[in-house]
C-alpha cells in the first residue's frame, strides 16, 4: 500500500476537495482546477483512490438489515399504545377551516369589549398565569359569550372560584405590571415586600436574566426605565393574545363529548441543580420524548453554571402532557406559563426555560402553584360534561 | 403492465401516509418495512450496539405511529425519519451517558476535538451481538468506526449510506455546509487510512 495508508498523521489525505470531488460537490471551477492538479500529481490522485476506495467499501457494508423479527416486535408495541386519535377535525370543524372560526371568534370577542356594559372594566388586571385564567372565567362568565356558555354548570362555577382566587393570588401587588404576554416568558410575581420579581427572557431582551432578579428593596435598579417601556408593549401584547386565547377558547367549546384537557405548553424552572438538563432529559425520555435545544435542531446538553439559563424544547406525545408537567414540578420551582395553546396536535411542543437560581425567586413555591392546581381544575374539566 | 403493476405493489409514501390517515393499519407497516433496514443502519452506525440500537430504531417508529396522523407531507417522509433517528439518537447518547453506561466519547464534545479519535475502553467486540455471525467486512467497519467521533459518523452514514447531499445534511444536522464538507472529508480519511491498515494485516477482500 502506498504512503498515506499506513500513516496516522492527519496531514495525510489534507485536500479537502477530494472527498466533495467524488460526491460531486465540487462547483464547475473547482473542479476543473482539482482535475489539473490530479493529472499533474500522482500523490493526489493517490489519496483520491484512496478515498474512493473507503467511500465504496462503507457504501457496500455499512448498510445493515433490521434484525430478525423487529417488525414484528414493533407492531406488537404499537398495540400497546394508546388508539392514535385523528385529530384532522381540528382543522376544520363543521367544516370550516380552523383560521376562519379563530379570525370570527376573535371579532366577536372584539365587539363584545367594545360594547359598554357588557364587561366589567373595573376588573383588575391579572397577571402571569391568572392573567388566562381570568380570561377564561371572564368568557364563562359572559352571557354574550355564547360559544362559551357550556361553562355555566356547577362545576364550572367551582372551577372558576378557584381560578379567581388562585388568580388573586397571582395578581401582584399594586403598581406590578405583568410582561407574560410574550409566549415564552414565565409570569411575574411579587415578593412580600412588593417588590416586582420578573424573569425576562434573555434572548428576547437582550438583558441577563440575573439583572432581573429583585431583591427587596432594590426598586430603583438600573434598567427600571427600560423595563416600564417593556411593560407597556407587553400590554399591548397582552391585549392581543387575550383576544386569540378567546378565539381558542369558543373553539375548544364547540367539541362536544370529547375529554379534552387543556395543560400548559411552557414553563419556567427554577433550581438549584446544576444537572437539571439531564434530568429534564431523562424525563423527556422516559415518556418517549425528545429534547432539543431552543433552535429545534441540535441538543447542546451542558451542566449550567454561574448565571446560565437554557431554554429547551419538548417534544412529547400529548398523553404524556400532564404527566411531564407534574414530574418537572419536583426538579424545582416551576412557573406553568399562561400560554395554553390548543389542539396543538400530538405529539405537542412543550417549551422550559430553565434558570439557576439560589433559591427560587421569592412566592414561586406559592402562588404559582396555586394557580396551577386552579388552572388544572378548570383545565381537566370535560367540555362534553359541562355542555 | 408490468410497469402498472410495479405502481400498484410501490405506493409512494404519500400514498401510505395517506392510507395510514384513513384507517389502514397496513399502510404503517409497509412504511415500517421500507425504511427499517436504514433505520436501524443508522441507529446501529451512530450508537454501535445491536441492542441499543434496535431499541432507539423501534423508538423511532413508535414516534412515526404516533406522529403519522398529523404528518402533513410538508416535508418528505424520509427527511422526517432521518431528524427523528438523529434527535433519538442523540438524546439515547445522552441517556446512557448520564447513566455512564457509554464512555466512548464525549457526548457534546468541542469542535477543537474534531480530529482525535473516540476515546475507548475495552471494544465491545463482534460478539455484542452473539446470535449475529459478523462477516469480516462489517468487523472492520465496526473498528474503523471506532474512531469517528459521533458527528462524523452522522455525517458519513447520511451521505453514503442514505445518498444526502451536503446542503440536506447540513440541514439536518444543523451545521454549516462547509463544515459538513470538511467533516465528511476527515471521516473518510480517517475510514482510508484504518480499513487500509485492516485490510493490510487481514489481507481481505
Amino acid at each position: 500500500m502506498s504512503e498515506p495508508f499506513t500513516t496516522t498523521d492527519d496531514s495525510a489525505f489534507p485536500d479537502e476537495r477530494l472527498s466533495a470531488y467524488l460526491d460531486g460537490e465540487l462547483s464547475e471551477v473547482e473542479r476543473a482546477q482539482l482535475e489539473a492538479s490530479l493529472q499533474s500529481d500522482p500523490a493526489l490522485r493517490a489519496d483520491l483512490d484512496a478515498l474512493s476506495e473507503a467511500r465504496s467499501f462503507f457504501a457496500q457494508h455499512g448498510a445493515v438489515a433490521a434484525p430478525e423479527g423487529f417488525l414484528e416486535d414493533l407492531l406488537a408495541a404499537v398495540e400497546e399504545e394508546p388508539e392514535v386519535v385523528q385529530l384532522a377535525w381540528y382543522r376544520r370543524p363543521f367544516g370550516v377551516p380552523i383560521e376562519g372560526l379563530a379570525v370570527a371568534a376573535a371579532a366577536l370577542l372584539v365587539v363584545w369589549i367594545a360594547l359598554p356594559g357588557t364587561r366589567d372594566t373595573s376588573e383588575p388586571t391579572a397577571t402571569g398565569a391568572g392573567a388566562a385564567i381570568m380570561e377564561q372565567t371572564r368568557q364563562t362568565k359572559s352571557p354574550s359569550s355564547s360559544l362559551a356558555s357550556g361553562y355555566g354548570t356547577d362545576a364550572a362555577a367551582d372551577a372558576e372560584d378557584e381560578a379567581k382566587e388562585a388568580a388573586e393570588e397571582v395578581a401582584t401587588t399594586e403598581g406590578t405590571v405583568d410582561p407574560t404576554t410574550n409566549a415564552w416568558e414565565p409570569p411575574v410575581d411579587a415578593d412580600q415586600d412588593g417588590v416586582a420579581v420578573a424573569e425576562i427572557d434573555e434572548k428576547a431582551r437582550g438583558v441577563g436574566v440575573n439583572d432581573k432578579l429583585a431583591i427587596p428593596g432594590a426598586k430603583g435598579f438600573d434598567l427600571a426605565e427600560k423595563k416600564a417601556e417593556e411593560e407597556r408593549a407587553a400590554a399591548e401584547a397582552a391585549q392581543k393574545q387575550a383576544e386569540m386565547k378567546a378565539a381558542e377558547e369558543a373553539q375548544r367549546t364547540t367539541r362536544t363529548g370529547t375529554n379534552f384537557t387543556q395543560v400548559p405548553y411552557s414553563y419556567t424552572l427554577y433550581t438549584e441543580d446544576a444537572e437539571v438538563l439531564y434530568r429534564l432529559a431523562a424525563i423527556a425520555a422516559k415518556h418517549r420524548g425528545e429534547v432539543t435545544d431552543s433552535e429545534k435542531h441540535e441538543l447542546e446538553v451542558t451542566e449550567l453554571s454561574g448565571n446560565d439559563g437554557a431554554t429547551v424544547l419538548v417534544q412529547l406525545p400529548a398523553h404524556a402532557l400532564q404527566a411531564f408537567g407534574k414530574e418537572i414540578g419536583a426538579l424545582g420551582s416551576v412557573y406553568a406559563s399562561a400560554d395554553n395553546t390548543m389542539f396543538a396536535g400530538d405529539p405537542v411542543e412543550v417549551r422550559v426555560r430553565v434558570q439557576l437560581a439560589a433559591g427560587a425567586p421569592s412566592g414561586t413555591g406559592t402562588a404559582p402553584n396555586a394557580a396551577r392546581k386552579a388552572r388544572e381544575s378548570l383545565d381537566q374539566l370535560e367540555v362534553g360534561e359541562a355542555l | 403492465m408490468f410497469l402498472l403493476l410495479a405502481m400498484v405493489h410501490h405506493p409512494s409514501d404519500a400514498e401510505l401516509v395517506s392510507r395510514f390517515k384513513e384507517g389502514d393499519r397496513t399502510a404503517y407497516s409497509e412504511i415500517v418495512r421500507r425504511y427499517q433496514d436504514k433505520v436501524f443502519s443508522m441507529c446501529l452506525r451512530w450508537m454501535r450496539d445491536d441492542q441499543v440500537a434496535r431499541e432507539v430504531a423501534q423508538d423511532v417508529f413508535l414516534a412515526l405511529y404516533r406522529s403519522l396522523p398529523t404528518f402533513r407531507g410538508d416535508a418528505q417522509l424520509s427527511t422526517w425519519i432521518y431528524r427523528v433517528v438523529i434527535n433519538h439518537c442523540k438524546n439515547k447518547r445522552l441517556y446512557r451517558k448520564r447513566r455512564h453506561v457509554d464512555f466512548h466519547e464525549p457526548l457534546e464534545g468541542k469542535r477543537t476535538d474534531d480530529d482525535q479519535p473516540a476515546r475507548q475502553i475495552a471494544h465491545d467486540g463482534p460478539g455484542t451481538d452473539a446470535t449475529t455471525q459478523q462477516s469480516e467486512a462489517e468487523v472492520l467497519i465496526r473498528e474503523a468506526l471506532e474512531h469517528l467521533d459521533e458527528e462524523q459518523r452522522a455525517i458519513i452514514v447520511l451521505r453514503d449510506l442514505e445518498d444526502l447531499g451536503y446542503e440536506e445534511i447540513a440541514d439536518l444536522l444543523g451545521l454549516a455546509r462547509g463544515t459538513v464538507k470538511s467533516r465528511l472529508h476527515r471521516a473518510r480519511a480517517q475510514l482510508a487510512r484504518v480499513l487500509s491498515r485492516k485490510i493490510d494485516e487481514r489481507d481481505v477482500i
